[in-house]
């Protein structure tokens, strides 16, 4: 079969001989180069959605007096904000720290955003504060991968490149979709995050509220002799609330009156589900850092109430940006089902906790 | 997966080496060669991350509180779910916004 005629094809065979032993020695580094500039047109791309993210945020803030130049300088260095967890080696008391420290940085941001749009309503002040976070999610993952793709390329090192380059998609999805809902936030229409606060608006709508801790409303509603107390972040600018807190204070208040809360969140979809599915569950169903979570928690065990979760399930991208047709329609269907769990599961004169969890940006009271 | 094609392509001529002229050979090497950058710049170009633009359209849905009056409307910069936006044209009473989604325009293929 290998007959060759040196004459006529000793050239041709040097090539493929010259070009398996390259592939054979230097495939793998190839590959690798393959990866580093296919990683390095991504990251031109992650960098130039946060020097965008930063612009839209400084154009939408240049409305209140000052020029976009000096706003971009100032968010350039408010970007690069952090906080440091609390230390958990001595873990009593660690979520008390941690809520004092997300506090803290709330009011930070705050502050910036006063400094950016001091004349800014507050409304309009609770929407860039989600647009800034937004913006500083981007720097940062900006900056994560450009780490570690120069990282790689210092060390050479094909694992670090390789992880980097399979988890790209990922990566750009979450970026991309932080870069969208930039659009939202500017422009404060409803998130995917925000069925929970929409179920409860669609619940208790037109019935008296208060706001009962900062950033956060509880409506005085009633259902077939039913007590409801109804909570939700304060809208319709875009705030998380503290629903732990209400609910602890409500709880406080009527202690064992209540006989039922029922708690409806946004979750993350596996891929495969459809977006807007509902799923019934158990358990404080809020995906805060911990603190709200605790609290609900801590204050349903203190009194052993019953608790039931209502989930919306539904991707990352759809729950931070503007809120889908699909997850839209659910509110009615969820608005249902926390009929039926009331009816079917308390009596005539309890007193029921609902409580709405999500950002409520564009939804109002 | 790219480096076995590169191979794949490279032993399309090599078992007939011996029975081709010259000429024949060296257009199957190029051939070949082409094959591969014309596979490398698909694999380049096409770029997972790039999705469909679909046609997005932000639509408010507005309902009268006392009557089953319903309107949809495009969504207009400061509105948001519960702002009274006017007056039922039906009953008088208020018209409230009841739902702000984005509708997307699927593609038909
Ligand atoms: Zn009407």
């Amino acid at each position: 079969m290998f007959q060759l005629n040196m004459d006529q094809n000793f050239i041709y065979t040097m090539i493929f001989i010259i070009f398996m032993i390259i592939m054979t020695f230097y495939g793998q580094k190839i590959q690798l180069l393959i990866w580093i500039g296919e990683i390095e047109k991504q990251l031109r791309k992650l960098q130039k959605l946060s020097e965008e993210s930063k612009e839209k945020l400084a154009e939408a803030l240049s409305k209140y007096g000052r020029t976009k130049k000096d706003l971009l300088k100032d968010i350039e260095k408010f970007t690069k904000f952090f906080i440091i967890s609390p230390v958990d080696l001595d873990p009593a008391g660690v979520l008390k720290r941690l809520e004092h420290l997300l506090d803290v940085s709330k009011t930070k941001m705050e502050e910036y955003v006063h400094i950016l749009a001091p004349k800014a309503d507050e409304v309009h002040s609770d929407n860039y504060e989600n647009m800034f976070e937004a913006c500083a999610a981007l720097d940062y993952i900006y900056r994560i991968v450009r780490h570690y793709l120069i990282l790689g390329k210092k060390t050479q090192s094909t694992i670090v490149i390789m992880q980097i380059h399979m988890q790209l998609p990922q990566i750009m999805e979450i970026a991309n979709s932080y870069f969208k809902a930039l659009d939202s936030f500017s422009k404060g229409l409803p998130i995917g995050d925000g069925i929970g606060p929409l179920v409860a608006f669609h619940l208790a709508r037109g019935y008296p509220y208060r706001e009962i801790v900062e950033d956060t409303v509880v409506y005085d509603a009633a259902f077939k002799d039913r007590k409801l107390f109804v909570i939700k972040a304060k809208g319709p600018g875009g705030n998380v609330g503290k629903p732990g807190e209400a609910v602890k204070k409500l709880i406080n208040e009527f202690k064992k009156k209540i006989s039922r809360v029922v708690i409806i969140d946004a979750a993350a979809k596996l891929e495969g589900e459809t977006t807007g599915e509902i799923a019934e569950g158990v358990g404080a169903a809020i995906g805060d850092p911990g603190p709200e979570k605790y609290k609900i928690e801590e204050s349903i065990r203190k009194y052993n109430i019953p608790i039931d979760a209502l989930i919306i399930k539904q991707s990352l991208p759809d729950a931070i940006t503007t809120m889908k047709k699909e997850i839209a329609e659910t509110a009615k269907k969820v608005v249902d089902k926390v009929k039926d769990i009331i009816l079917s599961r308390t009596k005539e004169g309890n007193i029921v906790l609902v409580i709405g969890v999500g950002n409520t940006i564009g939804i109002g009271q | 997966m790219l480096i076995l094609i590169f191979i794949l392509l490279l032993l399309i001529p090599f078992p007939k080496l011996g029975n081709l002229e010259t000429g024949q050979l060296q257009s199957f090497l190029l051939l070949s060669i082409m094959l591969l950058f014309s596979f490398l710049f698909v694999y380049q170009t096409m770029n997972p991350f790039r999705r469909n633009k679909e046609k997005e359209k932000t639509v408010s849905t507005l309902k009268c509180v006392n009557c089953k009056y319903t309107e949809q409307t495009e969504f207009v910069e400061g509105q948001y779910i519960g702002e009274i936006v006017k007056k039922c044209p039906k009953c008088g009473g208020d018209v409230m916004v009841q739902l702000i989604y984005v509708e997307t325009g699927e593609k038909k293929r």
